[in-house]
């Protein structure tokens, strides 16, 4: 991609990449009714994987909406298991109504589809084909007119071809013909001879059903909506898979930008010129608009895992440019689920890390100056992003000799990782050098490139009593020293224990972490550091997974940032990712700004009025956050009009934050079964009966003759249960 | 090598801190804040003159003493200037500052011969006045050396701190002192375990820069304020139903019998909203303008939002305006002293902030009347190596340098400890880079601020256990 480096064009490209981002809702083009004949007219409607195109149906009834605008992202959907087809925006009698649910009535037609089965005169292609808890992809079999059993028409009765071996049958829910029409509901007689050719199947799917579901998306998600949860309890185990190969939404390119923060903003017309350009506002406000609504929740997780242990901050940056922590996150969010031993390649020769820990024209040491090589990363490298500074059984304790915790390396080491990590330096602004003579300036696209004569050549100590040859390059000598580090056996525990307490429990049994700890070790095929397979293992362990917790030391604190998604998600939030960044860097968690390479909470901090139990979130809780929390939540459920936050009008493309909590003002007739839908949705029915009793009490304190009763029990009951600290945990 | 994870000793007496909490929570009943008067009077402990308090301010990151305090003999300054690689601009990548009483030189320290960081002309002016006392080459020990040669030539893990060199080990040991096995309880925190507290009573030990582990004890536990302004919760009203919203909200801070973290929560939300009505009188933007003129760059400075914070507090419980025990320890932080590189640029503003606002603060202090009550001291996780880094910047080391300042009715101002001398690899230096083995531990420090505090010699000997192991327990820069 070609950068621009006028200011000018910098401005326009920015305000063009912020603007379809947050007005996408009102890009597509909105669904036609047609009253006397009942008739909806769908420009493009997505059926599991099928897109169709020029759908006309009828429909049943309306579930729920129109709402104010503006329309949710993306396009109109159908789910077959609800029978419920989703409307982000259609145009009735000149007006546009806005985020209708319907049910269907019959189907008329489908113009064309793409992503589904087809037909090509001699044998049936089908992305998907379930069977029983497997799923299989590209598909092909033979097929003939003389193979259909019955083409029943109508709406598809599910989301993919689901084959039963018992009657030998597989119903194809959407096929395209060689003619071009589109045909639905068509069943097959199909048997093992007729199979040409299939991949798969996928791993076996462990069903999460009811309860657990939603404790999967508490853990997995930045908050269970109740669209993810039926996700969820329909897919079992086989979501999480989903959600492995489902792609970034990822961060908006950035404009690269060479000129100090003084010099370029000197001259900006923009009035929040250092805010858009050189802090991490609009990443930010990007990270959160995408953990409201993005697709990829669970790489979501791991991506902000991931930016509190290998830690980059804007805030220690003499103005870094924005793009620079821009690139940073999307390599999180590109290597979530990558090799360990990508990770730690892709970290380590990031040019924004490089400029945070100083490995950027580190040089090798200079006896005429006095000068020796720079420790920064080196240190950090060890102690925080991979090996720790003390040796780990595979279980997460401490190796022990005569009672005494045994480094994991000493500062010889450490000087010998120092001169490794020298002779490196920024890429150029071409990006196509593979090697430097001499340092370039800051640039923070790409990787770090070599500069030889930069680079020490000596003997160098690494870790496990490992020394590197002399006369290596700054290439081979990176590499035998990463090798090095990612073969220790301390970071299959290390990460593996870190990463448990992120998504599941602050206090993972030695079992648990011992069980990660083997499939870091080895996924199963003999690969060390799948990241993938680490992530699904720990949410599918035992210890994570169940309907109901009963150990009282299991669970965690949610961190503001989730803590704060997840409201917004349960409230059915639209926002531009403002008003969310603003509150949580109150909370304690300003992301990417950390204060310190040791990110936003120590990873022991004790946990008030236990033996032996840790609560690193619970660091952040103080007076002045409990209260300022308070504070979030009363602004969350009381806003008028569910106007959270208004447009801010030095920002392009502002929505603001709105809410609303309208799928639950239909239950306030009956404050007990408001409750206990809240106490189901929000803390999946872990309220005890003295809680749901006393949100009862204040509920029914409100008074008959108020005249938004409905609403304002509702909000009553949402404040208490969102403000209690049983939400703040997730167990 | 004592370290193990920090796991949480058992906290004792957590129930009748909670009671007391409770107690706390249940004041101020009312929606509306309440106003002084409807508060039930309470006998303070702290009678005029018998109130004191220390305040700390850390230094996060390891702050470059080097730079902080400079020889100005001929001698020292020339060590000083050779090892760190000559004169130094942000561009040539070495460190050394220039003469004193050359242009943008050290500011000389009057009846010395060292100065201080040349963006310090306000510590440089209170020194004139009798109000500071630095303390040479302190840090992290479990018993003494005599040499960088004996520390070097020790085997005996128990002798050493764990994990030298490490920014995590060694904020927590300046916190914590360097003991085996986990410690979770602060040295301040331990003082705070053995201050009596009057009913209701904020605790002795306040921050202003979110939790931190100095402060915690077995049974205490800081109170954390914001850094500037007040803490109040929205959303309440007189009306009936409001304040049975409200009343539920109280007894949901009570649930969780089947989980410790949903308890501890509920603990400590019951505790803030009790210490939001008890500071609601106090902690105000008003209480905060009648002393931010003091400090010159308020605007612009955490550290100096912070100290107005504390000189409010202070106020208030030292007049008895709020109940308050009779010692008190407060903490405030500056960050981003981790210069390894361009040492040059980042450390002047951070020394220029810290100069400015601790004036400011004891110029507060002053205003309200209780200069003569609080002593002001620095910490920071260690010093850094007088070599330079490539990069122009430094790395980590030891022993470090540190001010205290007060009024001279308390203070006795001079130079305290032992200067290192400034040779690599030398006598004093542990490695070759120039990393100072301390001649004074933080437990010495401690205890010396401790007993001017208030605190028995029992209570000090709990506090600092390896106290025992250093030949004095009072540095002598306080009466």
């Amino acid at each position: 991609m070609k950068f621009i480096s006028t200011q000018r064009a910098a401005r326009a490209a920015l305000a063009a990449l912020l603007l379809p981002l947050l007005l996408s809702a009102a890009a597509h083009a909105t669904d036609t009714y047609n009253p006397p004949a009942a008739q909806l007219v769908v420009p493009t409607l997505q059926i599991g994987a099928a897109t169709c195109s020029n759908v006309v149906l009828t429909v049943g009834g309306i579930v729920s909406g129109p709402t104010a605008p503006p329309a949710i992202a993306g396009v109109d959907s159908y789910d077959p298991a609800t029978l419920q087809l989703t409307v982000p925006g259609v145009s009735l009698a000149g007006s546009v109504y806005n985020n209708v649910v319907a049910t269907v009535r019959a189907l008329v037609s489908i113009g064309s589809v793409s992503g589904a089965d087809s037909y090509d005169g001699a044998n049936l292609h089908a992305p998907y084909v379930q069977v029983a808890n497997s799923v299989y992809t590209n598909v092909v079999l033979q097929a003939s007119v003389g193979s259909i059993v019955r083409v029943a028409g109508g709406m598809p009765l599910a989301a993919r071809d689901q084959y039963n071996p018992a009657t030998g049958q597989l119903l194809v829910p959407v096929v395209a013909a060689p003619d071009g029409r589109v045909y639905t509901n068509v069943t097959l007689a199909v048997t093992a001879a007729d199979l040409v050719s299939a991949a798969g199947p996928a791993p076996a799917v462990t069903p999460i059903p009811g309860v657990d579901a939603q404790r999967l998306a508490e853990q997995a998600s930045f908050g269970p909506t109740p669209a993810l949860v039926t996700q969820i309890q329909s897919q079992g185990s086989g979501w999480i898979d989903a959600q492995l190969a489902t792609p970034p939404t990822g961060y908006a390119q950035m404009t690269a930008i060479v000129d100090s923060s003084a010099s370029y903003c000197a001259t900006s017309p923009d009035a929040k010129c250092f805010r858009d350009y050189f802090s991490a506002f609009p990443v930010q406000l990007q990270f959160f608009r995408n953990a409201v609504g993005g697709p990829d929740q669970l790489r979501q997780r791991v991506a902000l895992a991931y930016s509190q242990i290998f830690v980059v901050s804007q805030i220690q940056a003499n103005a870094r440019p924005a793009y620079a922590m821009r690139n940073y996150q999307q390599l999180l969010l590109d290597d979530a689920f990558a090799n360990f031993r990508q990770i730690l390649n892709d970290v380590t020769l990031s040019p924004a890390m490089g400029s945070y820990l100083n490995m950027a024209n580190n040089s090798k040491a200079n006896p005429a100056k006095g000068i020796s090589p720079n420790e920064n990363y080196a240190r950090e490298v060890l102690q925080l992003f991979s090996v720790g500074p003390n040796l780990l059984n595979a279980d997460g304790s401490p190796v022990l000799s005569q009672g005494l915790t045994v480094p994991t390396y000493s500062q010889d080491t450490i000087e010998g990782f120092a001169s490794i990590f020298t002779g490196w330096t920024y890429p150029s602004a071409t990006g196509s050098a593979t090697s430097a003579t001499s340092y370039n300036p800051a640039w923070y696209t790409g990787q770090m490139i070599p500069v030889e004569s930069e680079h020490d050549t000596t003997q160098k100590q690494l870790l496990s009593g490992v020394t590197t040859p002399p006369g290596q390059s700054a290439a081979a000598d990176l590499n035998l020293a990463l090798d090095n580090i990612f073969s220790h056996p301390n970071v299959g525990p290390f990460i593996g224990r870190q990463l448990i307490r992120f998504l599941v429990t602050s206090n993972p049994s030695a079992a648990y972490v011992s069980r990660i700890t083997a499939v870091f070790n080895n996924d199963g095929t003999g690969v060390r550091g799948n990241m993938a397979a680490v992530i699904k293992a720990i949410l599918m362990d035992p210890e994570a997974r169940g309907a109901t917790v009963t150990g009282t030391d299991y669970g965690k604190v949610r961190e503001p940032v989730v803590d704060v998604t997840a409201m917004l998600r349960a409230l059915n939030a639209l926002t531009d990712g403002e008003y969310p960044n603003y509150v949580t860097a109150n909370l304690g968690e300003p992301l990417f700004n950390a204060e310190t390479v040791f990110s936003f909470y120590p990873p022991n901090y004790p946990l008030d009025g236990s033996t032996t139990l840790v609560a690193p979130q619970f660091s952040l809780v103080t007076t002045a956050t409990a209260i300022a929390r308070l504070n979030v939540v009363n602004t969350l459920v009381y806003a008028a009009n569910g106007i959270v936050a208004n447009p801010d009008p030095t920002l392009p493309g502002a929505i603001g934050t709105t809410v609303s909590s309208a799928p639950w003002t239909p239950l306030a007739a009956s404050p007990a079964t408001l409750v206990a839908q809240l106490n189901s949705d929000l803390l999946h029915s872990t309220m005890a009966t003295a809680e749901t009793g006393a949100i009862l009490t204040a509920v029914q304190a409100l008074p008959p003759t108020d005249a938004n009763l409905a609403q304002d029990r509702t909000r009553a009951a949402l404040y208490l249960v969102l403000a209690s600290p049983r939400y703040l945990i997730t167990r | 090598m004592k370290k193990t994870d920090l796991h949480l000793a058992h906290r004792c007496s957590l129930q009748s801190r909670r009671q007391a909490l409770a107690q706390l929570g249940g004041l101020g009943a009312m929606a509306m804040l309440p106003s002084l008067s409807l508060l039930p009077p309470v006998a303070s402990a702290a009678a005029a003159g018998s109130y004191r308090a220390l305040v700390c301010v850390f230094l996060f990151g390891g702050n470059d003493g080097n730079n902080m305090i400079v020889p100005t003999d001929s001698a020292g300054y020339a060590a000083y200037l050779s090892a760190r690689g000559g004169l130094g601009t942000p561009a040539n990548g070495v460190l050394g500052l220039p003469a004193a009483g050359t242009a943008g030189g050290v500011l000389p320290l009057t009846g010395t011969s060292f100065g201080l960081h040349p963006g310090m002309p306000e510590l440089q002016s209170l020194w004139g006045s009798g109000n500071m006392a630095l303390l040479f080459n302190v840090g992290c020990l479990v018993r003494p050396f005599s040499s960088a040669a004996a520390f070097l030539a020790n085997t005996n893990a128990a002798n050493v701190p764990t994990n030298l060199y490490s920014h995590a080990d060694q904020q927590q040991q300046m916190q914590t002192t360097s003991l085996p096995g986990v410690t979770t309880t602060g040295w301040a925190g331990r003082l705070a375990d053995a201050v009596s507290m009057p009913s209701g009573s904020v605790p002795p030990g306040v921050s202003a820069d979110g939790n931190v582990l100095l402060l915690a004890g077995s049974a205490s536990i800081p109170l954390v304020v914001p850094t500037t302004g007040p803490i109040a919760y929205n959303g309440f009203s007189g009306s009936t139903s409001s304040q049975a919203r409200l009343s539920a909200l109280r007894s949901l801070f009570g649930a969780g019998a089947d989980s410790l973290f949903v308890s501890s929560l509920g603990a400590a939300q019951s505790s803030a909203m009790g210490y939001a009505n008890l500071l609601a009188p106090v902690l105000s933007t008003a209480a905060a303008a009648a002393l931010q003129g003091n400090f010159p760059n308020y605007a612009n400075s955490t550290l100096s939002q912070q100290l107005t914070q504390v000189a409010v507090l202070i106020q208030a419980a030292a007049s008895g305006a709020i109940p308050a025990p009779s010692q008190q320890i407060f903490f405030v932080a500056l960050n981003e002293f981790d210069t390894h590189n361009d040492q040059l640029n980042r450390q002047a503003p951070l020394l220029a902030d810290l100069s400015s606002s601790i004036n400011g603060f004891y110029n507060a202090l002053t205003q309200v009347g209780y200069a003569d009550n609080v002593v002001t001291f620095t910490l920071s996780d260690f010093a850094r190596t007088l070599k330079p880094a490539s990069g122009g910047g430094s790395d980590h080391a030891w022993g470090n340098h540190h001010l205290i300042v007060g009024s001279p009715a308390n203070l006795k101002a001079g130079t305290y400890g032992s200067f290192p001398d400034l040779t690599l690899g030398g006598p004093s230096d542990v490695s070759g880079e120039g990393r100072w083995l301390p001649t004074t531990s933080i437990d010495q420090y401690g205890a010396t601020l401790a007993a001017w505090l208030g605190a028995s010699s029992p209570a000090i000997g709990t506090a600092f256990p390896n106290l025992v192991n250093f030949p004095t327990s009072s540095l002598g820069f306080l009466t």
